[in-house]
């Protein structure tokens, strides 16, 4: 299998504070890898720099064999790249189609007479919705009167729609309760299964790790500290990577 | 259950009754304005008469102009407190450029050129509020009210505050000239408003206006660049304050270092009453608009009434704050009604 995503030494910082520190790691076309680590560890930081909300201050992130200096959401999106990030990026104001197309809405006519096209991004959010099997209470209703699933499925819905080829999803779960969670872990073996989409999870819930990725990447302090396939590797052990006891225990260099 | 538009529940109340109950609820202006408008037409003398309508609809024509454009850049989660600034010093440095030496700068430019520089100077007012407020990150609130005092100084320094009387005939020609019985003031505002209303609700710059008001960082992570957004918003304001200003000095036939002055505090009552949200993404044009008739329409019936001049501004005052307390009322019963504002 060829790498869908091929990140080399990539590198980021922040005022003094290095976030990222000469990153590398493959992800194969429908592969499905958890980002692991602590808080600081640089996971957000990545994430950010694959939807392409900012550039990498050295290293390169190839999409399909070549180089993409990802400088918009937009160029990212356009690669296959759907980000479901933390905060669900959902704006309160907007309908539910609203959120769907938000920043590639559907529209007729030429400009400068372009107008939005409401009733086609109407149908194809409900289709979307009902593809996942989500109920979504009303097509007119501000996204603030959603419960925290039904936000986390639009969200979702908006990722997944297209021909999205990775899914980077941040924390989908943390906001959600016990139901709502197996249902998102479910609609993601789904997609896998159906779609053969990859997908690039961040997580700090082992359980979850194990039910979606097939390998971990464990960042620490901006470095990473191991790529381990999860079918050869202990909790134990990935959650020593995490905080930094496994090299010393083990005698393996990270 | 499928979803469905328009299943929007007043608490199980059906029929009718709720129907007109709930339009009156969701849209802030227009109860107000129901009661309002006849009241004033049975008790006020002369209020209803075509002429009175006719000048009314004339000086909100000004206040319409600059009550969209603070409004746009409202939603988008900032303010624009230069608006009159930006309409004072345009009118003036274009009246300088107009107007032969000694008074103007002698070079005696054409009011068609005039009228074109003075929007542009509007738009490139608007622009350095943008880039202060996004680009450099410092708050709209001092941005634009520091704006606003530099430029109603601004004002002074071409004519050195000296009035310019008897502008060019070609540049106030808009004042003088009716169609249908419409000055073309009223005609060049109202048109250019109600376009940008249909705008704002049903083209994409204006969806992401509302996005990036909703949630600026959603819009971000969704591709919308928050900066060319808000630099539209801003470059609108500036560019319909600039238009104010030319029209404004037509209707009069002079530019003044005092035109408009304290035109800021009602430009933002119609805005809050006409439903925009102080804190972005929320509101409407349409009822904008409403918050125009409404105060232009308080301020003829005050003078129609001749109110002694030196309770003027108390009473406008008490009106505007006696329409907000009715806005908030709306909203509380609202949501006590469990209904809920429709999306964008």
């Amino acid at each position: 299998m060829t790498a869908f995503l091929s990140i080399k030494d990539v590198s980021k910082s922040f005022g003094g504070v290095a976030a990222l520190k000469n990153v590398s790691f493959d992800l194969a076309g429908g592969e499905s890898i958890a980002l692991m680590g602590g808080n600081g560890a640089g996971k957000s930081t990545l994430v950010s720099l694959l939807a392409g909300l900012q550039r990498p201050d050295s290293g390169s992130i190839c999409i399909e064999g070549v180089d993409r200096a990802l400088s918009d959401p937009q160029q990212s999106r356009d690669f296959g790249v759907e980000t479901v990030f933390q905060d669900l990026a959902l704006c309160p104001n907007l309908n539910a189609p609203g959120n769907l197309f938000l920043g590639r809405e559907l529209y007729r006519g030429i400009w400068p007479f372009r107008i939005l096209d409401r009733k086609e991004m109407e149908r194809v959010t409900i289709a979307t919705l009902l593809e996942l099997g989500v109920k979504v209470p009303d097509m007119t209703t501000q996204t603030n009167r959603f419960s925290g699933g039904q936000r986390q499925a639009l969200s979702f819905a908006r990722a997944v729609r297209g021909n999205s080829k990775l899914l980077i999803l941040d924390e989908p779960t943390a906001a959600l309760g016990v139901e709502e969670s197996a249902n998102v872990v479910r609609t993601v073996q789904r997609l896998r299964r159906e779609r053969n989409i990859s997908v690039l999870l961040i997580t700090h819930n082992l359980e979850e790790m194990r039910s979606i990725a097939d390998r971990a990447v464990v960042l620490r302090r901006g470095e990473n500290v191991g790529s381990v396939m999860l079918s050869e590797t202990s909790d134990d052990e990935i959650v020593a990577r995490i905080t930094g006891s496994f090299s010393a225990r083990a005698g393996e260099a990270a | 259950m499928l979803p469905t538009p328009d299943n929007m529940k007043l608490s199980g109340v059906n029929g009718p009754l709720a129907d007109i109950g709930k339009t009156v609820l969701l849209n802030p202006i227009l109860p107000i304005l129901a009661i309002a408008l006849p009241l004033f037409a049975a008790l006020v003398p002369f209020y209803a008469t075509t002429m009175n309508l006719q000048n009314l609809l004339l000086s909100s024509s000004i206040l319409l102009l600059l009550s969209y454009g603070s409004a746009i850049a409202m939603i988008t989660g900032n303010i624009d407190l230069s608006v009159e600034g930006t309409l004072s010093f345009s009118s003036m440095v274009i009246a300088w450029l107009m107007m032969p030496a000694p008074i103007g700068a002698g070079i005696e430019l054409s009011p068609l050129a005039c009228i074109p520089l003075g929007i542009a100077l509007g738009v490139g007012i608007g622009l350095t509020n943008a880039f202060l407020v996004q680009g450099l990150g410092v708050n709209a609130f001092i941005v634009t009210l520091g704006m606003l005092l530099t430029l109603k100084g601004a004002a002074a320094i071409p004519t050195q505050a000296t009035t310019v009387y008897t502008l060019p005939a070609l540049y106030s020609w808009v004042g003088y000239n009716n169609v249908l019985g419409m000055n073309w003031i009223v005609i060049i505002a109202f048109t250019i408003c109600l376009a940008l209303a249909i705008w704002l609700k049903s083209s994409i710059v204006g969806r992401h206006i509302y996005a990036v008001g909703g949630n600026v960082e959603a819009a971000r992570e969704n591709g919308i660049s928050p900066f060319k957004t808000i630099a539209v918003a801003y470059g609108i304001s500036g560019g319909l304050a600039g238009l104010a200003g030319w029209l404004n000095a037509a209707r009069l036939d002079s530019a003044s270092v005092n035109s408009g002055d304290g035109i800021t505090f009602t430009v933002f009552a119609a805005i809050i009453i006409g439903g925009i949200g102080l804190g972005g993404g929320s509101g409407g044009l349409w009822g904008v608009l409403g918050g125009v008739i409404l105060l232009s329409s308080i301020d003829n019936v005050l003078n129609l009434v001749a109110v002694n001049p030196l309770y003027l501004n108390f009473v406008r005052g008490g009106v505007i704050i006696l329409a907000i307390l009715l806005i908030v009322a709306r909203q509380r019963l609202a949501s006590r009604f469990g209904l809920q504002e429709k999306a964008v």
